[in-house]
């Protein structure tokens, strides 16, 4: 016995529920034996005894009268909180909003060309689409994944479908440039499908991403405002 | 026929709240008032977790064992609370002044004072700390139902009494300890 066990064990000693289950009571006589030996583990378990009796008799207030009917009836009388979950729902449903928006303006502004089949060349292209994610609040180091539509690739990593990464989303508009790579064939008047997923403190969102591409070609026919617009996406 | 149907229910679903909560009141209040160290801070926070259970009366109806689930809550509350105000006003604002005004009972003067050291030393604590200590050493809830209570495991919780201690001890050990010391200062 040694006083790193006392200092250990010293609520045990002092619990008498505790000899049997955390000390035995074997223990628990080699301890009291060490206690009345050394001044320094008497004197520890003194202090603790009477740290333990001076908490025991510690008493906060009472409520006082009628303090605890108000309560509860205030608490009947106030709006219901709003939640996280319900925040981060809102800044989904806001960024929707948004990209419909911004979405049918576009179309508005091409609507004799939309019924038109407007197909890539054989050669495929390049370019960038600019994602815009509104969240209702800070949201450091959540996952973001992006799954890419059909004949879609990442510029330079032509064997990923899929990718992850962590993002420090701030509160409003968060602007993601991806460079991609369309294939030949597409159909330009099909808005492309990205799927997206937000991770964040173990709370999930899938929400998808609609992008209208057009070719470099029509890009530098187009005005300055179909260019800013076709790029947005959400 | 439903709508009069519809306000007995809703009308008994309010009592309902009242006479489920009610009893816990008093318990709630007192470990409040151990995490905040102030009268209208415990009673702010009691309300902010009120309105909650309030909100989500379908949990609360399926609890089996509401004491200790509500201890959980109020725990959840305090930390989400400390969480928010980051500026710590709990901390910062407790002086001698916001402390309940025990001194005035002189005929339990030295309970009095034994009593602010304590509600000041826990203030000295974090705040995980002090609700380790406050129903620990406090209210006497083991640390298998602390373990419930904080969601932590029971080693965790046992290091984490014993510091808190360590500290706590520190600061009781530097007051003075005779009443009549402090009288005649």
């Amino acid at each position: 016995m040694n006083c790193e066990f006392i200092e250990q064990n010293i609520n045990e000693l002092c619990d008498q529920t505790a000899i049997g289950q955390e000390i035995s009571a074997e223990q628990q006589k080699q301890a009291l034996e060490h206690i009345e030996t050394c001044q320094h583990c008497k004197i520890a378990m003194a202090e603790h005894q009477e740290y333990l009796l001076t908490m025991r008799q510690f008493t906060a207030p009472n409520l006082e009268a009628g303090v605890s009917a108000k309560l509860l009836r205030n608490a009947k009388s106030q709006p219901a909180p709003q939640h996280h979950n319900f925040g981060f729902m809102k800044g989904f449903i806001a960024a929707s909003v948004f990209f419909v928006a911004l979405f049918s303006a576009w179309q508005f502004n091409h609507s004799d060309t939309a019924a038109i089949p407007q197909l890539v060349s054989s050669e495929g292209f390049s370019t960038e689409v600019t994602l815009v994610i509104y969240v209702p609040e800070d949201m450091p180091n959540a996952d973001l994944k992006i799954t890419l539509p059909d004949n879609v690739q990442l510029a330079g990593l032509n064997d990923l479908d899929s990718f992850s990464w962590p993002v420090d989303l701030k509160q409003g508009a968060n602007t993601l440039s991806l460079p991609i790579e369309v294939a030949a064939g597409m159909d330009l008047n099909k808005a492309l499908s990205f799927m997206a997923n937000i991770n964040y403190k173990n709370k999930q969102k899938d929400f998808e991403l609609k992008v209208n591409l057009i070719t470099p070609q029509v890009q530098t026919q187009s005005s300055v405002n179909s260019a800013t617009l076709h790029s947005t996406t959400v | 026929m439903n709508q009069v149907l519809s306000f007995f229910i809703k009308s008994g679903n309010k009592h309902a709240f009242e006479a489920t909560l009610a009893p816990h009141m008093d318990a709630l209040f007192k470990v409040a008032y151990q995490y905040t160290g102030q009268k209208s801070d415990a009673e702010d926070l009691i309300q902010d977790l009120l309105i909650d259970l309030y909100a989500d009366q379908a949990k609360l109806n399926q609890v089996k064992t509401l004491k200790p689930w509500l201890m959980r809550c109020l725990y959840n509350k305090f930390i989400d609370q400390c969480r928010r105000d980051k500026k710590q006003k709990m901390n910062d604002s407790l002086e001698q002044s916001n402390i309940e005004n025990l001194t005035a009972r002189q005929h339990h003067h030295d309970e009095s004072v034994m009593h602010q050291q304590v509600l000041i030393g826990l203030q000295t604590l974090s705040h995980n700390q002090r609700a380790i200590v406050s129903l620990h050493d406090i209210e006497g809830y083991s640390l298998v139902e602390l373990s419930q209570i904080m969601d932590k495991p029971v080693g965790t919780l046992k290091s984490d009494l014993h510091r808190a201690r360590t500290k706590l001890k520190n600061y009781l050990k530097l007051q003075p300890s005779d009443v009549a010391i402090r009288q005649c200062q």
